[in-house]
């Protein structure tokens, strides 16, 4: 578990600065995540691709880009970090359709509540952290299975 | 047999031979001298005019001719040597009828005029027809014209002219209106009499009568009314006049009354005219009540597209309003969390001056208050918010399954600005059941009833809201302290159009909307109210209504 005490990065994107500066503060008090807010949807998929991502939160309504469209993006480029949409009352029924078209982890509604929205990241990125390591295990288990196959041949060859 | 022309006989049979043919024609035909005095005429114009030849001989037309016909006739004879055209004459008894009528000079080789020959016929009856059509035609017209009560006067000017063309011998005319719009029908008599307004008839037995008579479908004719008085109508249709005679002729919204002072007054004739006054009514107040519908739908459908509107725009301002409060929201909390910090902090680090720097001290206490207001506020601005959305609700357009007491609460907070300091709101929640309903549709009854709740309430008062369950069925009753709504205008609240507030305080439509909403759930809207006292409205919904939809659907 060496990664624990590692800081985790979460992207936050929306169009409206008030809405990052509430959220990256909040994050920035309660937690030790590396926080990297964006007004820009494409300047967020640029930043993704190129660093290492744990979890992206994005508004669901923004000039550019809607926040389905650019998570569906996200999906594209890094499968495996957790995506949640942040929305307000009147787009809930389309947030919820793309929970399971775009396959978001969660979605948050307008106004939020700060320790509700801090435990839904949080989960997000134990999830994101226990796949990881899942992910991890399953490659050890490969190599262990594939040096065991090795020994496995010389042994065989020792014997033949 | 070779056929043998008159002029081959002697002189004396052909003038015998003449003479029989003018004797068997149906046109009146008369003969007069170079001077215009009569020399000859035939049975038919005996039988026109009633006037034998002794009498006529050695006198002119003029005897019988109009005064305007004759000089007519004259002149155009004097110009033109003849005359074809239609003239006015009167019989020996003194009827006028009208006549088509030829004439033409016989001269002799040297041109001078022998005698006048005219040859007439009878086209009163066709004239009578023609006046007929053209009296009920002007009727047609002025009916059709008609747009609301206020034109009545000019209906009613219409007929007496008609009347007056066809010489029928009326004293005056009215037509009856029954309104069975409210419990209780109501009469509005206009007549022709001297005061000639609509005279709404106070007394029940009058609108029993005409309603019973328009009901009959047949005309009553009372050919004498001090033998013949079997509604007791003789003091009030004396008053103006000494009436013997009264018909009344039923249409569609009521009857249409002529009176005379003669009695047996009216001949089958006319009472032939006026049945036929009486059909062109029936279309024209037929015709005005659907257009009147059709106003009263219009206007419905404006107010419904309005409040559409409304609840659309309420959305769109909850949605902007959203996004700043979630930050604020938010963003306080955070602070709050900050503050909390950095005080532990400096408790921590600088004891010495956490407990004693008073400068210190008091910016913590100021933070602390700041606070609070903000939280309080924000709080408050996102409970309305979220009622805002919960009024409007446009995302439910289908019978969905609410607990009424959330839409009356969300309405509350919307009227609650101008009832907090003033009105008192008792609310008295029984137990009931979640009810099938259409939220937004009936957030907007509540609406309207508070509204004029809270407008009934002159200074302060009290609202009270009572729910309840009955068999099946939720009773949700909104009553007031208010000035009460007074009976005669009680009946009539839930017309469209009707309203007793100012303009631009009320569109009259509030109500009539709020019944329809109801009965759209298949419930009712009842109302009790007391001059000084206050109003209650009864707000029923049944708790069947989905299942009932349901089977609509299946069947």
């Amino acid at each position: 578990m060496t990664e624990e005490t590692e800081n985790e990065t979460v992207v936050l994107v929306d169009d409206e600065e008030m809405v990052l500066t509430s959220l990256s503060s909040f994050l920035m008090l309660e937690t030790d995540y590396n926080v990297h807010t964006f007004l820009s949807p494409g300047e967020a998929l640029t930043f993704i691709e190129g660093n290492e991502v744990d979890l992206v939160l994005s508004d669901y309504l923004m000039p550019e880009m809607d926040g389905i469209t650019f998570l569906a993006k996200v999906r594209d480029l890094k499968p495996e970090v957790p995506r949640i949409i942040l929305t307000g009352y009147a787009d809930k029924e389309n947030a919820i359709k793309a929970i399971n078209e775009v396959g978001l982890f969660q979605y948050i509604e307008k106004p939020w509540d700060n320790t509700d929205l801090q435990l839904i990241i949080r989960n997000g990125l134990d999830k994101q952290r226990l796949m990881k390591d899942l992910q991890k295990k399953i490659s050890e288990i490969n190599k262990a299975y594939s040096d065991l196959q090795g020994i496995q041949q010389d042994i065989l060859k020792t014997f033949a | 047999m070779d056929p043998e022309l008159p002029q081959d006989r002697p002189i004396e049979e052909q003038l015998r031979l003449y003479k029989e043919i003018l004797r068997y024609s149906t046109d009146a035909v008369s003969i007069l001298d170079a001077e215009g005095r009569y020399l000859e005429n035939n049975p038919a114009h005996q039988q026109l005019l009633g006037y034998s030849i002794e009498e006529l001989r050695g006198q002119t037309p003029a005897l019988h001719s109009d005064a305007a016909s004759f000089v007519r006739v004259g002149r155009t004879m004097f110009e033109r040597g003849t005359f074809r055209g239609e003239v006015v004459s009167h019989t020996k008894e003194g009827r006028e009828i009208y006549v088509d009528l030829s004439a033409f000079p016989v001269k002799d080789e040297d041109g001078e005029v022998l005698c006048y020959v005219g040859f007439a016929r009878d086209i009163t009856a066709r004239k009578r027809e023609e006046a007929r059509r053209q009296a009920v035609q002007l009727v047609r017209e002025a009916v059709w014209q008609m747009q609301g009560g206020e034109d009545v006067e000019k209906l009613l000017l219409a007929i007496g002219d008609g009347l007056d063309s066809l010489d029928i011998p009326y004293q005056n005319c009215g037509i009856n209106v029954i309104d069975t719009s409210g419990p209780t029908p109501v009469m509005h008599s206009y007549t022709t009499t001297p005061e000639g307004r609509w005279l709404s008839s106070k007394t029940v037995e009058a609108v029993h009568t005409v309603k019973r008579m328009q009901e009959g479908g047949e005309p009553v004719y009372r050919r004498d009314l001090e033998v013949d008085d079997v509604f007791d109508e003789c003091r009030y249709l004396q008053k103006h006049a000494r009436i013997r005679a009264v018909v009344d002729v039923p249409f569609s919204h009521g009857t249409l009354a002529v009176n005379s002072l003669v009695a047996d007054g009216f001949s089958e004739r006319d009472l032939e005219v006026f049945q036929e006054l009486a059909t062109v009514l029936s279309e024209g107040f037929r015709r005005m009540e659907d257009l009147q519908q059709l106003v009263d739908a219009h206007a419905q459908l404006v107010q419904a597209e309005k409040m559409a509107s409304l609840g659309n725009l309420v959305a769109g301002i909850a949605h902007e309003i959203n996004t700043p409060v979630g930050a604020i929201h938010s963003m306080h909390d955070t602070l709050v969390r900050a503050v909390e910090k950095l005080t532990e902090a400096i408790e921590q680090d600088f004891p010495e001056s956490y407990h004693e720097h008073r400068g210190l001290q008091r910016a913590l206490q100021i933070i602390q208050d700041s606070n609070r207001v903000i939280e309080s506020g924000t709080t408050r601005v996102t409970t309305i918010v979220k009622s805002l959305r919960n009024f409007a609700r446009l995302d439910e357009v289908e019978l969905v399954q609410v607990d009424l007491h959330e839409g009356l609460e969300d309405t509350l907070t919307i009227v609650n600005h101008d009832i907090k300091n003033r009105i008192e709101v008792v609310k008295n929640y029984g137990d009931i059941p979640r009810v099938f309903c259409y939220p937004s549709r009936l957030n907007q009854v509540f609406l309207n009833i508070l509204n004029n709740a809270r407008q009934a309430i002159d200074g302060k008062g009290t609202i009270s809201i009572t729910t309840s369950q009955v068999g099946e069925e939720v009773h949700v009753e909104i009553g007031d302290s208010g000035t009460g709504i007074a009976p005669e205008h009680l009946e009539k609240i839930f017309e469209p159009t009707f309203t007793t507030k100012i303009a631009g305080e009320g569109t009259g439509l509030g109500l009539s909307i709020c019944r329809q909403i109801v009965e759209e759930h298949k419930g009712r809207i009842e109302v009790e109210s007391e001059v000084g006292q206050g109003t209650m409205f009864r707000v029923v919904i049944p708790l069947g209504l989905a299942a009932e939809d349901r089977s609509d659907g299946v069947s």
